[in-house]
């Protein structure tokens, strides 16, 4: 559980408020210096609320206000005040910093508290009680607040709504031209919502992702760790039931509303952020921990990617939102670090109740409620859609477009493709419209491929790695036994389910035979144990997907290979020498001062290990011989007889 | 029924069909499946069968209607059966009835479906030459001694002809071995793969030989015969058969355990004496070259321990376990032990013999020395 409040507020978020309240470094105020700070006509309008005429010195205006609320009179009028103003003394009489935070309080209570009387002019406008608490920048006064505290009730905690059920449709707002009425309609559609449950998927996915790295066939570019078009295909096709949106060919060039890929693109991102993979070449290969990963629980793996997710570089979220210009240029230095990000959006994901679907503008509104909420940038002058003068982002109220794109961003394509919350999404088209004022926007299909996201769910799996439960008590997955392991070393897939990664398994340890046996040999286990897989992974998931013990003739195969694979062991490279004759050889072989490091390889030939090399030649020295370069081997090679090498 | 994940059949687009025997239809999709397709294995659990243009042709033979082939693999499939598979079946189905055979007189008539089947027909380098007369654009006169061979060259040719001259066959009634198992017909048998260690000494004699010799000296590896005094001490009641390769070693046998030798040289009054001897009980074991793979009656045996075979020979394997199969009067289990050097090619022979039983739906088990 972690609440920001005041002081403990992180950097970018006391920033945000600083555009509103100069107050950090602000001495401590008390009342006498707040009504000291104000001019004559302030003050006039606020003798006018005590009901008493108003003196013409500022100091006995002042005076006068002080006697207003000295001693059981502030009660009186702190009474007076309405319940939304009341809470909002509350709000700041319980802060720490002793601020009213106005946005904070919109997003908790819905509205602002009333400041001024109704009236048509500002002249007309009147202060109303609340601003004998709250001074210049909303502060309460510490003398005010001292004497509040006795009995101004705390304010109440905002909680995360939690929508029981989940409803079956989304009302899409529309705006469209009725060509026979001639009228612009506005209103809502219901929208069908399509449910993603990602706890189990994705423990299976970042198997096959794993194994997939581990076949070679991930290729990411080096400079931006993105997989390449074909990768994507190739995961595509191993996601459970394909990525959250299908792809379809743009028909206008110019208005293509596919969301391109969303899971399939996140990852190869996750497991290089993870320390899972890692370039080699232009392809992704396994690292040992990303071999560990294989055999062991994908829960903890999945709890390891997160937590390295939070602090990654390899991917600023923001960058998927490809309509916002400007990140890698002015835009670039108002960007809050994407560790506090994420971070912000992780503690306000471990205030939701774990099973409870909750609405992703009512998360937003939470976050703000509880001080978490999440700025993208501190400046968002320099971000801007299509042209930087008129599209700039740095007006009041628009920055709260991106920033709710960030947090979309972050849950569809990150804490979903992991597994931690389950997704309600509608397509993308349309389903929101906070950007249609904005200017260059008219054809976007959407601001983000994650506008569809509507409602999300916290799975155990999430609570797991939110640090909300200690252990991850995975859902007892139902057995099913997809296959059957026969005595003639044959596997028949015989369940309703085979899934890709068992596919993907299969396919690496047995052959395939037809569309839906494979054929267990030692040659293909061989094959697979050599680039790195265990025996035991493969005897568990043999168990796990038949479901029953393994036939006696396969448990055999299986121990058979296991017991050759640990015959040989791989001593390193070494160096073959070619004596003159055979006589020649037994006498160096023999010789007491250099048959300690080589040994006979035939009749004229001895071999030396590489880490006996330079003493052999020491030896070899002082026994009176030297060893000859290769005659027929290329300048190339001569270069290289110096250090100890296969020959 | 519909296609669903209870059926019994996975019907596969390489025309394979998969039985899983544990389905609750099972039986019933076995019963529908089989007058259309050929029993390729039955190993535990999953039975495959082949549907080839034969097993179409004879299902159409016997009556069976295309519409209904395709009906049953749709009512037992567990997946949607492929398009080709069923583009396959009506496809070979049609072909059957194109060439007709009747009763002309003394004579047999072929009459094809059209002259251009007809025409190919004729110039078939097989058919041809039993089509002995032209009738006419479409009928061929043939003689009746020459039936059976043209039937078989017009199946060859694709045109299985469609037999309505009174001929009468017995039908065939293919029975898996199993199957006379369940029924009583044949012993149960358990089949074990003993694996016995080679000497230190023998293994490098192994290594230094050349391939073919490295096959002999494993399957002489001497310490199998410890493992047999073993397994005739462990089966001292029952009647036990040893089987070998090579005279030398089943010579060595005989010789070590003191048991009567039946090789090609012995006499077949002395044999005929020793299974006598064997029928009367009063042997209790019997060593024989490879000549025990035929031609033997030994009703009683219920242990075969084969001491080295003829490298993979699935044949071999099956006339083997065939010694002990027959029912035992106290309805005891056969035992069918295989003795193989460790770590050596005769455990890839064995391997694939031991897979022909499995296919055969026997369980096996592996047993390597030093491990129970």
């Amino acid at each position: 559980m972690r609440k920001w409040r005041g002081e403990q507020r992180p950097r970018w978020s006391r920033l945000q408020n600083n555009m509103n309240y100069d107050f950090d470094d602000e001495p401590t105020i008390t009342l006498q210096l707040a009504l000291d700070s104000m001019n004559a006509e302030e003050l006039r309008k606020l003798v006018a609320l005590t009901g008493q005429k108003a003196p013409t010195r500022k100091g006995d205006m002042a005076a006068l206000i002080v006697q207003h609320l000295a001693g059981e009179r502030l009660r009186t009028v702190w009474d007076g005040l309405d319940e939304l103003q009341q809470a909002a003394v509350a709000e700041a009489a319980h802060s720490p910093s002793s601020q009213f935070y106005s946005g904070q309080f919109r997003a908790k209570y819905g509205r602002d508290p009333k400041w001024v009387s109704e009236g048509k002019t500002t002249y007309d406008r009147k202060p109303t009680a609340l601003c004998f608490f709250l001074y210049r920048n909303h502060v309460l006064p510490v003398d005010l607040k001292a004497r509040l505290l006795k009995f101004v009730p705390e304010p109440r905690q905002p909680a995360v709504s939690v929508l029981d059920p989940l409803p079956p449709t989304y009302p899409r707002p529309f705006e469209r031209w009725n060509q026979e009425t001639r009228i612009r309609e506005r209103g809502f559609e219901e929208v069908p919502l399509t449910v993603h449950e990602t706890e189990r998927a994705a423990q299976r996915e970042l198997l096959s992702i794993l194994r997939l790295a581990d076949a070679g066939k991930i290729a990411v570019s080096d400079k931006t760790r993105r997989a390449s078009a074909a990768t994507i295909d190739a995961i595509t096709a191993i996601l459970e039931a394909g990525d959250y949106y299908p792809q379809a060919p743009p028909t206008d060039k110019y208005y293509d509303s596919n969301t391109g890929p969303i899971r399939a693109f996140a990852w190869p991102l996750l497991i290089q952020a993870g320390g899972l993979a890692q370039l080699a070449g232009t392809r992704l290969q396994l690292t040992k921990a990303g071999r560990k990963a294989l055999s062991e629980p994908a829960a903890a793996t999945i709890r390891t990617l997160w937590t390295k997710w939070l602090n990654t570089t390899i991917l600023d979220e923001l960058a998927r939102i490809e309509c916002v210009k400007g990140q890698t240029g002015k835009g670039k230095r108002g960007l809050i670090a994407v560790s506090e990000r994420r971070a912000a959006i992780a503690g306000g994901l471990a205030e939701c109740p774990p099973g409870g679907w909750v609405a992703v503008d009512d998360f937003y509104r939470y976050m703000q409620a509880t001080g978490e909420e999440l700025a993208v940038s501190r400046d968002a002058w320099g971000l801007y859609i299509g042209e930087q003068q008129y599209g700039s982002l740095g007006n009041n109220g628009r920055e709260s477009v991106l920033n709710m794109r960030y947090l979309l961003s972050l849950l569809h394509e990150y804490a979903a493709t992991l597994g931690m919350i389950d997704l309600a999404v509608i397509p993308p088209v349309g389903a929101r419209d906070d950007f249609h004022s904005l200017w260059g926007t008219d054809e976007l299909p959407f601001f983000s491929r994650y506008d569809g996201l509507m409602y999300f769910r916290l799975t155990p799996l999430g609570a797991y790695c939110l640090d909300v439960e200690k252990d991850y008590q995975p859902a007892p997955i139902e057995v099913k036994p997809v296959l059957r392991v026969l005595p003639n070393l044959e596997i028949a897939a015989t369940g309703p389910d085979l899934e890709q990664s068992d596919r993907l398994a299969l396919n690496a340890y047995a052959t395939p035979v037809s569309d839906f046996v494979w054929r267990l040999d030692a040659s293909q286990l061989l094959a697979a144990i050599d680039a790195g897989r265990q025996v035991t992974d493969i005897r568990a998931f043999l168990a796990a997907r038949s479901g029953t013990a393994l036939p006696d003739t396969v448990a055999r195969l299986l121990d058979d290979v296991a017991g050759r694979t640990t015959l040989l062991q791989d001593r390193g490279l070494a160096r073959l020498i070619e004596c003159a004759d055979a006589a020649l050889a037994a006498l160096i072989a023999n010789d007491t001062r250099t048959r300690k490091h080589c040994m006979r390889a035939g009749e004229r030939h001895l071999v030396v290990t590489g880490s006996s090399d330079a003493v052999f030649r020491r030896a070899l020295r002082d026994a009176g011989y030297l060893l000859a370069a290769d005659s027929k081997r290329s300048a190339k090679s001569r270069d290289s007889t110096s250090r100890p090498a296969a020959e | 029924m519909a296609i669903g994940p209870e059926n019994a059949l996975i019907v596969q687009s390489d025309c394979s069909v998969l039985l899983d025997v544990h389905a609750p239809r099972a039986a019933e999709a076995r019963a529908a499946l089989a007058p259309f397709a050929e029993l390729v294995k039955s190993p535990e659990h999953i039975h495959t069968y082949r549907l080839t243009p034969l097993s179409i042709w004879n299902a159409c033979a016997s009556g069976l209607a295309a519409g209904q082939m395709v009906a049953a693999l749709n009512e037992h499939a567990r997946y949607a059966v492929p398009r080709n598979v069923e583009a396959e079946i009506l496809e070979l189905a049609a072909r059957y009835g194109r060439v007709v055979i009747t009763r002309d007189g003394d004579w047999l008539r072929c009459t094809c479906s059209d002259g251009a089947t007809a025409e190919r027909l004729s110039r078939d380098r097989e058919a041809g030459q039993y089509l002995a007369a032209r009738i006419d654009a479409t009928r061929f006169r043939v003689d009746p001694g020459q039936r059976g061979v043209l039937k078989q060259a017009l199946t060859a040719a694709g045109f299985p002809a469609e037999d309505l001259a009174g001929y009468a066959s017995g039908e065939p009634f293919p029975i898996a071995r199993r199957d006379l198992e369940r029924q009583a017909w044949i012993a149960t048998a358990a089949c074990v793969e003993e694996r016995v260690p080679m000497s230190a000494r023998r293994r490098m004699e192994y290594a230094l030989a050349d391939r073919r010799s490295q096959f002999r000296i494993a399957a002489e590896n001497p310490a199998k015969l410890a493992r047999l005094r073993e397994l005739l001490a462990i089966h001292a009641e029952g009647r036990v058969l040893i089987m070998g390769e090579y005279l030398s070693q089943v010579e060595a046998i005989a010789r070590e355990i003191g048991a009567p030798l039946i090789t090609g040289k012995t006499p077949q009054q002395q044999r005929e004496s020793i299974y006598a001897s064997f029928r009367r009980k009063e042997l209790h074991c019997l060593v024989l070259s490879k000549v025990g793979n035929f031609a033997i009656d030994l009703p009683d045996a219920d242990v075969l321990i084969q001491v080295s075979g003829a490298f993979g020979s699935r044949q071999e394997e099956a006339q083997r376990l065939g010694r002990i199969l027959r029912p035992k009067q106290d309805g005891r289990a056969a035992h069918f032990f295989t003795l193989v050097s460790r770590d050596t090619r005769e455990e890839e022979f064995a391997h694939h013999r031991k897979l022909f039983l499995t296919e055969q739906g026997y369980s096996y088990q592996v047993v390597v020395a030093g491990e129970k």
